[in-house]
């Protein structure tokens, strides 16, 4: 599923839903969409995975980052091993509706909504 | 008349039949006040459903039936209550007290938290709910409603959910000098979970979760869901939390007494729960 996900999506740029109300606790976040009356709470990685869902960045981007934030500097070692647990990510974040796919990335990234 | 109080605030009841006058003062031992305070509401408690309990001026109803008086009573009052206290966040949740701090053990119905909160009063713990948590979000305050409380008896054997709910319950008498009587700042959040001849198992929860588990266990909170999970948000900032699975109340009482001990902060909780054995 994840392979499948990653090939359909390669190209795209993932995004948070508009109107997805965001609160950090701790390390960890919790979304609330209102409009499913659904609470999401995001550990420490899915919620840093999620912080970069601004459609500015493809999920190799994404992994880029991450591997860049984890160690100081590049490395793409680290962002190869990091696919397939952001790919699992973005997909439940997609499956659970807060997530979109755009086809361009973003001129203004946006981010999720506060309370 | 008696004088149901929670904190400054109380709900008069009148009951003509002693059966049910009984019954209410059993169940609202703790809580009834010899005088009135600020008194929200007037109540009649006479009669069985379909209105059991009126307030003053409505019409009464048919035979005196007083666990059925005291469950319709027990609701209108926290109706009252809520009304008048809107800005404080109530949980399904029992509560105990220990150190100048309390310990809120939130859950839905028949996952052992009566059992665990009569337990723990046994062990030395006050008393200050087994059912309905009022907070003070702002401050952490959690004020006592200690009605008397209730527990299942133990079947002895694993049952589903809804078997569980149809076990009989008996009152559980708690000594006043064990009650607490003071709003207590929270001191740490647990969420249990009974299972049949499993061990006591305590183990750091995912504060994001826990904030969703207290959005769903709230009875009411102060303003629009998502301002309510911000305040969740921030009080569970300071806030241990832990899941408990237990089969045992006595060991799991041991194993909270003993991890609560020093009342953990949250940079205690990263290190992991105190290893009660």
């Amino acid at each position: 599923m994840s392979d499948l996900v990653e090939q359909r999506t390669t190209d795209l740029y993932p995004s948070q839903l508009a109107g997805v109300w965001e609160q950090p606790v701790y390390d960890e976040v919790v979304l609330y969409c209102q409009d499913q009356n659904l609470g999401i709470s995001l550990n420490r990685s899915a919620a840093a995975v999620w912080g970069l869902c601004d459609g500015s960045r493809t999920a190799a981007e994404i992994c880029r980052q991450l591997a860049r934030d984890l160690c100081g500097s590049p490395d793409e070692e680290l962002a190869e091993l990091l696919t397939p647990d952001v790919a699992q990510t973005l997909a439940e974040l997609q499956q659970l509706g807060v997530l979109v796919y755009e086809a361009a990335p973003a001129k203004h990234p946006g981010g999720a909504l506060q309370p | 008349m008696m004088y149901v109080a929670v904190g400054e605030d109380a709900i008069a009841v009148e009951a003509g039949e002693a059966s049910i006058r009984a019954a209410i003062e059993q169940h609202f031992r703790h809580l009834l006040t010899p005088g009135s305070r600020r008194v929200l509401e007037e109540l009649i408690a006479d009669a069985c459903a379909p209105d059991t309990v009126t307030a003053r001026g409505e019409a009464p109803g048919l035979e005196p039936c007083p666990e059925a008086v005291v469950h319709q009573l027990e609701g209108r009052i926290l109706l009252t209550l809520i009304r008048a206290r809107r800005e404080r966040l109530w949980l399904h949740a029992g509560g105990v007290a220990r150190a100048g701090k309390a310990l809120v053990i939130a859950a839905p119905s028949a996952h052992g938290k009566s059992t665990l909160v009569t337990t723990l009063v046994e062990q030395g713990w006050h008393y200050l709910s087994d059912e309905y948590v009022p907070l003070e979000i702002a401050t952490g305050q959690v004020i006592p409603f200690p009605r008397t409380p209730w527990k299942r008896l133990d079947p002895g054997r694993e049952l589903p959910l809804d078997r569980v709910l149809e076990l009989r319950r008996v009152r559980v008498p708690v000594a006043p000098s064990a009650v607490a009587r003071v709003p207590t700042p929270i001191g740490a959040l647990l969420f249990p979970a009974y299972r049949h001849g499993a061990g006591a198992e305590l183990r750091a929860h995912s504060p994001s979760s826990a904030a969703l588990k207290l959005l769903s266990l709230a009875i009411h909170g102060p303003g629009t869901r998502p301002e309510l999970l911000r305040a969740l948000c921030g009080l569970l900032e300071r806030l241990p939390c832990y899941e408990l699975t237990f089969g045992d109340a006595r060991q799991a009482a041991d194993l909270l007494s003993a991890a609560c001990a020093g009342w953990p902060t949250r940079v205690d909780e990263e290190r992991g729960p105190r290893d009660g054995s």
